[in-house]
């Protein structure tokens, strides 16, 4: 597979006046997971959205093994949100058989072991659920589609420390050479023992794309610590 | 729990540190199975990558052995594991001497204290054997 | 994976509206009842004191539930329907929804399915209620109540016998005309749901509104362009009819009507068509380019 998972060529995303992206270019391989990491406001989320067909570049262009988004990407691409996006009058079952039925790549039994794992109930509803534990069901959802790109927007955000491992933990479980794993957070010094790569974006502008390793070995730093300097107030 | 790791060296580094202390203190024994790539990823919480390139680092050195479909294993060569404890323990031995020369203390002064403090060792493991 | 969405969406408009329409049959079960039972006992019954006064107090009550069950069910519908499109398509269920392997125009046509489909369901079971109703409330004597069904059949089988295949074609383009016409409606307020979200992100439901009378109003522009251009030629023509009614019977005049209004039902089919794809060809294209999830 020597193609990239995402590419970006000249990728600009404008709105109104402000310029959420501006000439991005980057393009990233397979078997990695990768940090995107930024103050906020950087654009994180809008190239995480171009990348899943949410929004329509406003330049140059943006593609997923290949496809421009539509479809085909989709199929490729799981995608977890911030936010709580799952209907709230359905059950985790129900919502389990929804993936089921529209994403071909989706592991049923690994989702319900996962699920049996952090002791949620199959048949309780989403609204009655608490905030953590619906962050729960939804990253087991994503996490059990066997898809080429993950997309992982602020995964830890508000979440305890065991919740925290626990995560980290399926995202490593995961691992598949054959895609890609980005994540989007800014609780940096929690993530990057899992990261290969780091990207980091301000202001709609890659400033920085370069592997966790070869930052130690050339600067002696780890990524927190660089990102404290990059981005110095 | 996962591994600690200091920020200022490469991950992998630190990996394959950690997995040759496990070899020296017996944790993974001698012609022993290691766990897969994934499970020291999940174990450690790190990259899978970076394990494959901690144990790479240790396979060239001939503590790791692969062996085809049935996964890496602790080498047989007691040779190599002694000649792995003896660099150890060199570089503890000079780490420990600077940092005691750092407090002040020369060279004999340490050896002097070790001394001491090797006597007390044998006789506190001498009455709890009685 | 059109299917898929249909079968999807049907459900989750059936969770909430599978019981409504069974509560309006059952509501209107008990209504028939209760005035089935006041008929047989006069009017004015419910004017007596007692306990016969009060039942058919509570008789009369019930039936007048049915007629509110009626009503709500059609109000209901309506909104059940046009809440799940502005919940799927434009709050954070759209994360779940737009990034599906599925394009824009196949979840557009699922909720335009799905909208027509349940519509029709509650007309049917409205339809079913007043029939229950007629058939077993109205009996003055007996259980069942037959006779306005037999002057509907007997009136049926004149028409039939001398318009004969006449009726077919008028029978179709009635049909198809709710069918449009149903279509243009949903799609009507869809659109004005997408256009006031997309242009108000924090009044969405308000804008959608204001948006659906816009879009009326555009509509009647056209509408009324289109008459002046063509509406001197529709007055003639039926000048023309008129002048030729008198010597007619019956079958000759409906048949001349028809043949005489084709033109004009076709213009306005179409027209109605025209206007649908329109309002679905550009919700499709908002909804791909122009729609951002907050």
């Amino acid at each position: 597979m020597s193609e990239a998972t995402l590419e970006c060529r000249e990728l600009s995303k404008y709105f109104g006046p402000n310029a959420a992206l501006h000439n991005v270019n980057i393009s990233l391989p397979a078997g990695k997971i990768i940090g995107l990491l930024g103050p906020n406001g950087s654009g994180k989320s809008t190239l995480i959205k171009l990348a899943c067909g949410l929004l329509t570049p406003t330049d140059g262009e943006i593609l997923v093994c290949g496809f421009e988004p539509g479809i085909e990407s989709k199929a490729l691409v799981s995608y977890l949100p911030e936010r709580t996006y799952l209907p709230d009058w359905m059950t985790v079952l129900d919502c389990l058989k929804y993936f089921q039925d529209f994403y071909a790549d989706f592991d049923y039994a690994r989702a319900i072991s996962m699920l049996q794992a952090l002791s949620v109930p199959a048949n309780a509803r989403m609204k009655t659920l608490s905030k953590g534990t619906k962050e729960k069901v939804q990253l087991v959802l994503v996490m059990s589609r066997r898809a080429r790109l993950y997309l992982l927007d602020e995964p830890i955000g508000g979440v305890d420390p065991a919740a925290r491992d626990y995560i980290l933990g399926t995202i490593l479980r995961n691992y598949c050479e054959d895609s890609t794993v980005l994540i989007s957070t800014h609780l940096i010094a929690d993530v990057e023992k899992i990261l290969d790569e780091f990207i980091f974006l301000q202001s709609g502008q890659i400033v920085s794309y370069a592997s966790t390793d070869s930052l130690r070995a050339d600067l002696g730093k780890s990524i927190d610590e660089y990102f404290r300097e990059v981005f110095r107030c | 729990m996962a591994w600690q790791f200091s920020s200022d060296r490469p991950i992998y580094i630190q990996v394959s540190d950690q997995i040759v202390s496990g070899i020296l203190t017996g944790t993974y024994k001698m012609g022993e199975r290691l766990p897969s790539v994934r499970e020291f990823a999940v174990i450690a919480a790190v990259n899978p990558n970076t394990v494959q390139r901690a144990l790479s680092e240790l396979e060239s050195v001939g503590l790791v052995e692969t062996q085809r479909n049935t996964g890496k294993f602790v080498t047989q060569e007691g040779s190599v594991i002694e000649m792995a404890r003896n660099k150890r323990g060199e570089l503890l031995a000079s780490e420990f001497l600077k940092s005691m020369a750092a407090l002040g203390y020369s060279c004999e002064q340490t050896i002097s204290l070790l001394t001491e403090a090797g006597r007390r060792e044998v006789l506190a493991n001498e009455r709890s054997d009685a | 994976m059109l299917g898929k969405l249909i079968k999807q969406d049907f459900k989750s408009l059936s969770r909430i509206l599978f019981p409504t329409q069974l509560a309006i049959l059952a509501a209107s079960i008990i209504g028939t009842i209760s005035f089935a039972i006041n008929i047989r006992k006069g009017v004015g019954a419910y004017f007596q004191n007692g306990t016969f006064g009060i039942i058919s107090g509570i008789s009369a009550m019930l039936g007048g539930l049915m007629v509110f069950a009626i009503f709500a069910s059609v109000f209901l519908v309506a909104f059940i329907i046009f809440e799940r499109f502005y919940k799927s398509f434009m709050t954070s269920e759209g994360y779940l929804t737009f990034t599906l392997p599925v394009t824009t125009s196949e979840l557009l046509w699922s909720k335009l399915i799905t909208a027509m489909l349940w519509t029709i369901i509650s007309a049917v079971v409205i339809f079913i209620s007043a029939n229950i109703f007629i058939y077993f409330g109205t009996a003055k004597e007996g259980i069942v109540n037959f006779s306005p069904y037999t002057q509907i059949f007997r009136g049926i089988r004149e028409a039939f016998s001398e318009l004969g295949g006449g009726l077919t074609l008028p029978i179709i383009e009635f049909i198809i005309l709710c069918i449009i016409g149903l279509a243009y409606n949903i799609l009507h307020i869809y659109l004005a749901l997408i256009i006031g979200g997309i242009v108000s992100q924090k009044h969405k439901i308000l804008a959608g509104v204001g948006f659906y009378f816009v879009i009326s109003i555009a509509v009647g522009i056209v509408t009324s362009l289109l008459m002046n251009l063509f509406g001197g030629a529709m007055v003639n023509q039926l000048n023309r009819l008129d002048s030729l009614m008198p010597g007619l019977n019956g079958a000759q005049a409906f048949h001349m009507v028809m043949n005489a209004t084709q033109p004009m039902i076709l213009c306005s089919m179409a027209f109605t068509l025209i206007l649908t794809a329109g309002f679905f060809l550009l919700s499709n294209y908002f909804i791909k380019n122009k729609l951002n999830l907050e």
